[in-house]
């Protein structure tokens, strides 16, 4: 299972992850998102490749 | 969300007022023995002490009121062959250009591939500094040379190189099998015994035991004293057999007084399959929702961790390795400053460094689906 949309939990009230808030969060995703595609960057370019719709390249 | 922030950072402070300082706990005097209990496909809620009311597991408890329960500790994957490569080499498995090694891939008996030679495992580093190095139990890094225990850093190698459910399932004993199709009856047994051994065979000389226990993984199977004892039917009788397991490993290091001297961690790859509880957590082995990656962490040196203590700081797998370094490399050159790092968790445990602006926050998209982070606690 590939998840491209962005799903985000609050752990102090939602341990069950039941209560999806990205709509609601939309800066907390986006600083998210930030930080992942920084770490991708830093793995091997057949990985990058391979999330290339990630870091918005096609 | 900004009181997350709060309750995090007063969490550290906190934690900071109790525990020694990194400084203080890395120079002790001795270096200390090592052994990594990792067993197979357990949940976050399978013990006593993480809330299990069908399974006992009094040795564990035990474990953990006498030292350390995280109860944010990561595996870095949600199945087998990379959460493995994370703990033994301190890396993603996504960083080693295998492509049977990550995502939702797991190395099979037909692979010819494994761990490469370029990684270096903690096996390797602690053998370099005067370590004996076992590994007994599930590698599932490549059964083929040059990717075996063996050919890693380990000294000793008694098990089944791969997951339980695949054919062939050869015993082995370093590079020679002993037993076609092993009787999983009496493994945990064996392997317990097989530990024992190694550590009262130590001596003077310091070592590294990674016991890998190829339970709780389907197919199921306990000695005969165990069956038909738990409340958790079969998967209890088994997890109850680990947790005996622990005990013993525990005994035979304080009648061969290296209680003292050794850190002793437990802790499990993934989260649980067909059966097994991830308590309250979302998702099993496979998936990362915490139940997929969120397990059991118990650490356990006396005279060193205080009892008692638990914890909600995120540590992960991939912490293991620098940890170990640190810890071990101390004592046997107290004049040279230990490697500098960026962070230090407030577990005291927990050294690791960070590339510049990498948070710690969860994602499940892409290749990140087997990098779990997390920041304070939010997650994506």
């Amino acid at each position: 299972v590939r998840l491209v949309t962005p799903e985000l939990y609050d752990m102090t009230v939602d341990l069950g992850e039941s209560y999806d808030l990205a709509a609601q969060q939309p800066k907390v995703v986006a600083d998210l998102k930030t930080r992942v595609l920084a770490a991708l960057r830093t793995f091997p370019q057949e990985i990058q490749e391979a999330n290339a719709e990630l870091l918005g390249v096609r | 969300m900004s009181r997350l922030t709060i309750r995090s950072l007063a969490a550290i402070l906190t934690a900071l007022a109790v525990w020694p300082s990194p400084h203080q706990i890395v120079s002790a005097q001795r270096r200390p023995n090592i052994v990594f209990i990792y067993v197979d496909d357990m949940g976050y809620g399978d013990l006593g002490c993480y809330g299990s009311k069908a399974i006992k597991t009094p040795n564990l408890d035990r474990m953990a009121s006498e030292g350390l329960r995280l109860t944010s500790f990561y595996s870095v994957s949600p199945i087998c062959t990379p959460s493995r490569a994370a703990l033994m080499t301190g890396r993603y498995a996504a960083r080693m250009g295998i492509d049977q090694m990550h995502l939702a891939n797991v190395l099979f008996p037909t692979d010819k591939t494994g761990l490469p030679q370029s990684e270096t495992t903690v096996a390797r580093a602690l053998k370099a500094r005067g370590y004996s190095t076992a590994c007994i139990g599930k590698w599932h890094l490549g059964h083929l040379s040059p990717h075996r225990p063996i050919d890693h850093g380990f000294d000793y190698y008694f098990g089944i190189p791969y997951s339980n459910d695949m054919t062939p399932s050869p015993l082995m004993r370093n590079a020679e099998v002993i037993e076609e199709p092993a009787n999983q009856d009496t493994l945990t047994r064996r392997y317990t015994e097989e530990a024992i051994r190694f550590i009262e065979q130590a001596n003077s000389k310091p070592f590294f035991l990674y016991l890998a226990h190829h339970m709780p993984h389907i197919p199921l199977h306990a000695s005969v004293r165990f069956r038909g004892k738990s409340a958790g039917g079969l998967y209890g009788d088994v997890v109850e057999e680990l947790d005996w397991s622990v005990g013993e490993v525990l005994k035979a290091l304080k009648r061969s007084s290296l209680d003292r001297d050794t850190i002793v961690f437990f802790s499990s790859d993934n989260g649980p399959w067909y059966q097994g509880s991830a308590g309250p957590l979302r998702g099993r082995k496979g998936w990362t929702y915490d139940g997929g990656v969120r397990e059991p962490g118990i650490v356990r040196w006396p005279g060193h961790i205080p009892p008692g203590r638990v914890s909600d700081e995120p540590v992960a797998t991939i912490d293991f390795f620098p940890t170990a370094r640190i810890f071990c490399r101390s004592s046997w050159d107290n004049s040279r400053p230990v490697r500098r790092i960026s962070t230090c968790s407030s577990t005291g445990l927990t050294f690791r460094r960070r590339a510049p602006g990498v948070g710690r926050f969860m994602s499940r998209v892409g290749i990140f689906r087997d990098t779990p982070r997390r920041r304070d606690n939010r997650k994506t």
